[in-house]
């Protein structure tokens, strides 16, 4: 196999599959090839689903990191479990979808505080992006809310889901606190039903990846758009130090590896996949690997720690359950400049209390009266936090000997907490602690979890000069003219919430970038005789 | 009634043969997702007899009966079939009928079977996890959860629980049972 391609994008999550839209509706016949190295997992398939509401399984687990594969050093033990897919359409088939824009105020975080690093861009050249991302995603939100006074003239594209019933308690007691309750943006189309199954929605009405490819491979006007699952890049060759001329994959059909070569290649293997990549591509032009003459690559990894705060009501006398599977109360009242320093939070409810689990009450042979009596009884409720740290210089992902089942490397995560997180983290708690007391809660307990690979960013930051970061504002690679890391990685920070809705806006922001950039056009493919999906 | 059924479970082995036998690998070994009628109307009335135990469906479940039977398709025609597990329940349910009566069978599998909570070895067991229990799981998330959830204040009310699909989604009732503050005119998703 010898092709060469307008572009190569590696990984197939919500980046390359954007990308890939972008560039396509540009130009349809522009020639692309998406390599991803885990399977493609079958969507709306209806014994999975079954599967799923009675074991709780997905069809998708086994694309996750197996316990004990990925390591920790430092205080901390880095949560891997859980945190990713590596499958067709990435991530997105198991993201809760709660599409939240960054705050002006995050893209400024050394100059505000001394910590951190700034984004060698600001919300204002993102704010266009935004729109379209939320109108991709099909985000459901609030427009009124006082965060989002930046935003008035851009009115969400769905209204917000409602609070629930069981919500209403801690709405009044988010107001006796002066905090403003909120109703969580999430990414949902009109068809949602609300089934409480969400990661594996039975009808495709959550966002995913994976359709939004399924859509573009079976465009018959994309004639040049080829998908190759199983395909794990290994290796990205310059052939000279500004051109990257190649990307090495492992061929699991035939064991071989293929060279394929682009005018353009994008990494978006995400915070973990990204900087592995161009730490292992080592050359006489990059002895350190690409991108990594400063020694910043795999630096930086930051993600959200969970901060919680948990208590009891006596009685539930209404029957109350949250019925929706995401949170439809949250604020970003601490989410704010004023907490910058201290760490922002974003607080909401815990998606899943107050619940009870009927079946299984059921299938323990408890009668129709005792499983009454246990909905009007004590009811647990919890107000969730996702705390804001800092990206520090010593906190870094490197590879280690071995690879995956799928064939990516396996990885050591390097982390120590910020010095004043405890006090920090004290204080948050502090914020939180008194709407539960007002809920009049018993047993009121505080909780700090370790961070993990939800939100994990910062591996291949961007910045303004290549001392400072391994990419430049337009997410390319510093000291490259065709590399780019299109992916959390890139972000200099990663602010109190969830990062996928700025990173689908900085990636339609690329996609005009490398409209501008003119890449070579599609006569310089190699004819391609069809799409191809593997596997 | 419970110290019949606590009597009965602890006859010895030989007096329920086929219900306390190991599960030979081979009966639950169907490549063939062929489902017999009898068969289907068989493991239909197991079903019906979970909303009559826990009184929480209405018209002994006719309204749950094409989520149930759409259930039935996706376990026996896609692999691993149900269909060997099916069989197996058919045949330890006769077994337990015949020696105790239909109400009394029923009672003990849904209330008292003994099985613990360990993986399955046993033909009852097998009965009770793969069978009782996923019909519970689909009873419970195809509206039987209402039965349960409903009192003097939300009767007849929109409610919502995992793995329910409530409908039509042009349907304009609302989702959930939504709060709504003093004085609140904001339109939500699901209003």
């Amino acid at each position: 196999m010898s092709r060469h391609y307008s572009y190569v994008l590696i990984g197939s999550g919500v980046a390359a599959v954007t990308l890939a839209r972008q560039l396509l509706q540009q130009d349809r016949s522009t020639s692309i090839l998406m390599l991803e190295a885990g399977p493609r997992v079958p969507r709306g398939d209806r014994r999975g689903w079954w599967d799923y509401v009675l074991t709780g399984r997905k069809p998708y687990d086994f694309c996750r990191d197996l316990p004990g594969e990925n390591r920790t050093e430092g205080d901390i033990d880095w949560g891997f479990d859980d945190s990713r897919i590596m499958a067709y359409g990435g991530s997105t088939g198991h993201w809760g979808a709660w599409s939240l824009r960054y705050k002006p105020e995050d893209f400024r975080l050394y100059s505000n505080t001394g910590e951190g690093a700034d984004w060698p861009i600001g919300y204002d050249d993102l704010d266009p992006y935004y729109r379209q991302a939320e109108d991709y995603l099909s985000v459901c939100g609030d427009t009124g809310e006082s965060w989002n006074a930046n935003r008035a003239a851009q009115p969400y594209p769905r209204p917000p889901f409602g609070w629930t019933e069981a919500d209403g308690l801690m709405v009044e007691a988010f107001r006796k606190n002066g905090i403003e309750p909120g109703c969580m943006p999430i990414a949902r189309y009109r068809k949602c039903m609300t089934t409480g199954t969400c990661k594996y929605c039975p009808i495709g009405s959550r966002f995913t990846a994976h359709d939004v490819l399924d859509e573009l491979a079976d465009d018959p006007r994309h004639v040049n758009l080829e998908i190759r699952c199983l395909s794990p890049v290994t290796r990205l060759v310059a052939d000279r130090k500004s051109n990257i001329a190649a990307a090495e994959f492992l061929d699991t059909k035939t064991g071989d590896t293929v060279s394929v070569t682009a005018d353009v290649f994008v990494v978006a293997g995400g915070t973990y996949e990204s900087p592995k990549l161009l730490m292992r591509s080592k050359s006489a032009f990059w002895p350190e690997g690409i991108g990594n003459d400063t020694d910043l690559v795999g630096r930086h990894i930051v993600s959200h720690s969970f901060l919680r705060v948990r208590g009891t009501l006596p009685t539930n006398h209404r029957r109350w359950l949250q019925e929706f599977d995401f949170p439809t109360l949250m604020s970003r009242t601490y989410d704010s400049p004023e907490h910058q320093l201290d760490g922002k939070i974003f607080i909401f409810k815990n998606r899943a209390l107050p619940n009870v689990d009927i079946a299984g009450l059921m299938k323990k042979g408890k009668t129709r009266e005792q499983i009454r009596a246990i909905l009007s009884g004590p009811m647990t409720f919890e107000l969730q936090a996702f705390y804001e740290e800092k990206g520090q210089h010593r906190n870094r992902l490197v590879e280690r000997s071995g690879t995956n089942r799928f064939g990516l490397p396996l990885m050591t995560v390097n982390y120590l907490r910020e010095p004043k997180f405890d006090e920090r983290t004290k204080r948050q708690l502090a914020l939180m602690k008194p709407v539960m007391d007002d809920m009049a809660c018993e047993n009121v307990a505080t909780f700090v979890d370790d961070p993990g690979g939800h939100h994990a960013s910062g591996t291949c930051r961007m910045a303004e000069t290549p001392e400072e970061g391994v990419t430049d504002s337009n997410m390319k690679v510093f000291g490259t003219d065709n590399l780019y890391v299109c992916s959390n990685a890139a972000f200099p920070t990663c602010a109190a919430v969830n990062p996928t809705l700025t990173l689908t806006a900085l990636t339609m922001r690329l996609a005009e970038h490398l409209a501008g950039a003119a890449p070579r056009p599609v006569a310089s493919a190699a004819p391609l005789l069809a799409q191809e999906i593997s596997a | 009634m419970a110290e019949v059924i606590a009597a009965l479970a602890q006859q010895p082995v030989s007096s329920f043969p086929i219900a306390n036998a190991r599960v030979d690998a081979a009966l639950l070994d169907h490549e063939d997702d062929f489902l017999p009628p009898a068969v289907r109307d068989r493991l239909w009335e197991i079903f019906v007899e979970i909303g009559r135990a826990w009184k929480n469906v209405s018209r002994d479940s006719a309204g749950l009966r094409s989520t149930w039977l759409e259930f039935i398709d996706a376990k026996t025609k896609s692999p691993p079939s149900y269909a060997g597990e099916y069989a197996n329940a058919i045949a330890v349910m006769q077994e337990l009928e015949g020696l105790l009566g239909r109400e009394k069978a029923f009672e003990m599998l849904f209330f008292n079977s003994g099985v613990p909570d360990t993986p399955p070895l046993t033909r009852l067991a097998h009965v009770k996890k793969f069978v009782i229990d996923e019909f519970i799981a689909v009873q419970v998330t195809a509206s039987g959860f209402r039965g349960f959830v409903d009192n003097e204040f939300s009767p007849n009310r929109p409610l919502n629980y995992a793995g329910f699909i409530r409908g039509s989604r042009y349907n304009e009732r609302p989702m959930a049972r939504l709060y709504k503050p003093a004085g609140s005119v904001r339109a939500a998703e699901g209003e």
